[in-house]
């Protein structure tokens, strides 16, 4: 390996005191398609750092994230930072978190060349066990779902001589239980799609646990070459415990332990002050074990018998012509109360198909019949819509790597609206670790978005209330990697200033638009109209409003890129003035502004209700001026048509009045005249 | 005559006509050499409101004006010599006298038609001045404004062109 001095000069830097190699691979620590890579953290030089960097489909578990760091246990790799930075390799931004190196290898390697460890009883019980039952205790104690326990993920810095160093590796850099094997799983999750598992429960933290420790403590392993088919099925003959003895001599204690762990049912499963007790020395009694019922008689679907409803349920979905027929010909229920005898099944069967709207026409009813009949067959199995099969929590993860990769919504889309998700709630026998209120929350909002086509809402709104770790999606930020709305209003000035001419009309598209009404719905919320109207000045001034305030609000610095990209839009919103005078003189006012990069001033210009109002109040006079005026012209035209009729009055008035005048003077005249000649006479 | 016609009365003179009417016809026998004289000095004053189609009486004003302004030295003459009915008839037969008692109210017609001249011209020359002063206001309006300001194109809810294919 590479020395990290001597690839500095390719170094990245992430924060002022981290950096990361793109050139030094470490791919012992790699997580999946999360490729590690050695960094160094100046604050302390001497341990060796390895950063992941996470994949822009699979969304990281940025809550999660913040929990890990406060978590201080010797046997959990140490988290030191985690965010966003540019990465060359892939010539865009990446979510990335730096930890500790563990300095070991994962146990699964040491299982793959030696075919199974067969760690003995003392050594698991002080390397492993207890390190780790302390571990799952703070986990559970700080509302940490781990979803990532198995040999895969256990480091440990030289297995043959001391192998006293054992680590637990990281969880955070994926989605929840994405990486983590079937065989890892109980059944119920372990039939979800990877991407759709979502968060578990400290339960399901312990049936992983007890699934490792059998694993480690194996001499051999019948599981690496079966399916996770295979695994699910012996699971449900034999259940989990049995399968993950099978074949292997465990000493009494360890049997307990196993026994404890891996009930198939999350309520009989030892809680971690259960474990803690068995530490202590206490002894526990096992319980007694349930088995799924079993029908008297097995029913054909495409030439494949079965007798477990569980099994039922999975293949309805996954042969659905047949399927449908045997339910509309009401064989499936038929075989559920004759052959099963099971009269709660029949009846959740018979509600889930009367529900509302169950029934009605349409393209996707056969696929929502076929959900709700696996629903009803195996409650708690995922819900199974259109070949996904995911549990409520992991739908958002699985929501954005659909949206990532482009592919098509539409499963998430009809699954929303049919209600699925409030249907298997509905019928689940046992709600412990469930957030209900919220799942149910989230879904009956998704439902409102999905009804609003408007800017800000639809799938993408769905997405990021949901998701709360997915960056913001837009094909206009791609490289960029946003993960709250001052993020998307920084790249936005990035892709201002690198692509020029080559980008599109207007700044805010609907995935930016959803992402800030989630992050900063006080940025947005009050201009969602306007950003959604038809009017395109509307459209304009609602985008200048929103980056104005988030770049007041965050305290952004300028921003001059963006302001010359909204100010090429200005035209649309200057259009809307009628006076051409007023027009030019905002124009140049606004103009000299967007150098300065502050996008509040400019709104500040533009959205001023002064200049709106003058020009508003003074179109209307010029209006009413204009109608005054032209009146006045047709009259005089008119007039002047005949101008000695136009003048006549006027002109006799005139001579009338001349003619007292004159007349009246020459009165006088004479009278005084007269006057005079009389008085020289006398 | 129609029925309405029948209806329609003959409107009286009020007391006070009566009275000014008495009046009058009295004060014109009283002063019946005044009256004589004015009677037939004045008498292209009454033929001017025969002719007069203004409506207003404008032209009987001018005329009658320079008709009395014409009379006048006459009536003083008359009135200052005893007021004589010999002097009125003698006044009234003097070729002389009439001649410019009708000449001033000659002066009056040609007034009429003189001033009329002049203030027709004025007022047409104001007129274009004016319609000139309009045309140059409108376009100064539509140049600001825009051709919305005209009202003769159809606008939209914001007061702008609606243009084709587009809906208010």
């Amino acid at each position: 390996m590479e020395e990290p001095g001597a690839a500095s000069a390719h170094a990245v830097s992430f924060s002022d005191s981290i950096q990361i190699f793109p050139t030094q691979r470490i791919e012992r620590l790699d997580r999946g398609p999360v490729q590690a890579f050695s960094a160094r953290y100046k604050g302390n030089a001497e341990t060796p750092h390895f950063a992941l960097i996470c994949q822009n489909d699979l969304v990281p578990r940025l809550a999660a994230s913040r929990k890990f760091m406060n978590v201080d246990e010797p046997s959990a790799v140490r988290l030191v930072a985690s965010g966003v930075t540019y990465w060359p390799p892939a010539r865009e931004e990446r979510y990335v978190y730096v930890y500790e190196d563990p300095l070991g290898t994962p146990l699964s390697g040491a299982l793959e060349n030696k075919g199974m460890l067969g760690w003995k009883y003392d050594a698991m019980l002080h390397h492993v066990i207890e390190p780790f039952a302390k571990l799952l205790l703070n986990f559970r104690d700080k509302d940490i779902f781990h979803g990532a326990i198995s040999p895969d993920n256990i480091f440990c810095q030289d297995i043959e001589q001391d192998a006293s160093h054992v680590f637990l590796g990281e969880c955070l850099s994926t989605p929840p239980s994405y990486l983590l094997p079937s065989l890892y799983h109980p059944v119920e999750r372990a039939m979800a799609d990877p991407i759709g598992r979502g968060i578990g429960s400290t339960d399901d933290d312990l049936y992983a646990f007890g699934v490792t420790v059998a694993m480690l403590m194996r001499h051999k392993s019948p599981f690496a070459k079966m399916s996770d088919r295979d695994i699910i099925q012996q699971k449900i003959e034999t259940g989990s415990f049995a399968l993950m003895t099978s074949g292997e001599r465990f000493s009494g204690p360890i049997l307990e332990l196993l026994r404890g762990l891996l009930y198939d049912s999350a309520s009989q499963r030892w809680t971690v002050e259960e474990l803690m007790s068995w530490l202590d020395g206490q002894r526990h009694s096992p319980r007694q074990v349930v088995r799924p019922k079993k029908a008297a008689r097995p029913l054909e679907i495409n030439g494949h018998q079965y007798n477990r409803p569980i099994y039922i349920a999975q293949e309805l979905t996954q042969s659905p012509k047949e399927a449908i027929q045997l339910i509309r010909d009401g064989d499936l229920k038929l075989w559920i109360s004759r052959s099963l005898e099971d009269k709660k099944m029949t009846a959740r069967f018979d509600k889930l198909m009367n529900a509302p709207g169950m029934q009605a026409a349409g393209s996707h009813a056969d696929d929502r019949i076929l959900a709700v009949a696996s629903m009803a067959m195996s409650p708690e199995s995922p819900i199974r819509y259109k070949g996904h099969s995911w549990r409520p929590e992991g739908i958002p993860y699985a929501l954005a790597k659909i949206i990532a990769h482009g592919d098509d919504p539409h499963a998430y889309v009809e699954l929303v609206n049919a209600d699925l998700v409030k249907h298997w709630i509905d019928n689940q026998p046992s709600l412990v670790g469930l957030d209900v209120s919220r799942i149910l929350a989230q879904f009956s909002e998704a439902k409102k978005f999905l009804r609003q086509t408007g800017l800000g809402y639809g799938i993408e709104r769905c997405l990021y209330a949901s998701c709360a770790g997915a960056p913001c999606m837009s094909p206009l930020l791609r490289g960029h990697y946003a993960v709250t709305a001052e993020d998307v209003v920084m790249a936005l000035e990035n892709v201002a200033a690198e692509r020029g001419a080559d980008k599109p009309g207007l700044p805010l598209d609907r995935h930016i638009a959803a992402f800030i009404s989630v992050k900063n719905p006080q940025a947005i919320n009050s201009f969602l109209s306007e950003l959604g109207a038809k009017d395109e000045s509307r459209k304009v001034l609602g985008n200048f409003k929103t980056l104005a305030t988030i770049q007041k609000r965050g305290r952004l610095p300028p921003m001059p890129a963006l302001c010359q990209w909204l100010l090429e839009n200005l035209e649309h919103v200057t259009k809307r003035l009628h006076n051409k005078k007023i027009k030019n003189e905002l124009t140049k006012k606004v103009s000299g502004l967007a150098s300065k990069g502050d996008l509040s001033d400019m709104v500040g210009l533009i959205d001023s209700p002064e200049v709106w109002n003058q020009d508003y109040n003074g179109f209307e006079a010029a209006r009413q001026e204009y109608k005054r005026i032209k009146a006045e012209a047709e009259k005089l035209e008119h007039d002047l048509l005949d101008p000695a009729r136009y003048s006549r009055g006027m002109g006799q008035e005139v001579s009338a009045i001349v003619a007292g005048v004159i007349s009246g003077l020459i009165i006088i005249a004479f009278a005084f005249m007269q006057l005079l000649n009389n008085a020289t006479l006398w | 005559m129609s029925e309405e016609g029948k209806k329609v009365k003959k409107k009286k003179m009020g007391r006070r006509g009566q009275t000014i009417l008495v009046f009058s016809v009295l004060m014109a026998v009283v002063f019946m050499q005044t009256t004589l004289l004015f009677a037939v000095s004045m008498l292209p004053t009454a033929v001017s409101s025969l002719v007069d189609r203004t409506g207003r009486g404008t032209l009987v004003i001018t005329v009658g004006a320079m008709n009395l302004a014409g009379c006048s030295p006459f009536m003083f003459n008359l009135w200052l010599k005893g007021h004589t009915l010999e002097l009125a008839l003698d006044t009234i037969a003097d070729p002389k006298a009439l001649a410019v008692i009708y000449a001033s109210a000659a002066m009056g017609y040609l007034l009429n038609w003189g001033v009329s001249g002049v203030v027709e011209s004025i007022m047409t020359r104001q007129g274009q001045m004016r319609l000139k002063e309009i045309k140059r206001r409108k376009k100064e309006l539509v140049d600001v404004w825009g051709e919305e300001v005209t009202g003769e194109v159809r606008l939209d809810m914001y007061g702008f062109a609606v243009k084709d294919g587009q809906s208010e």
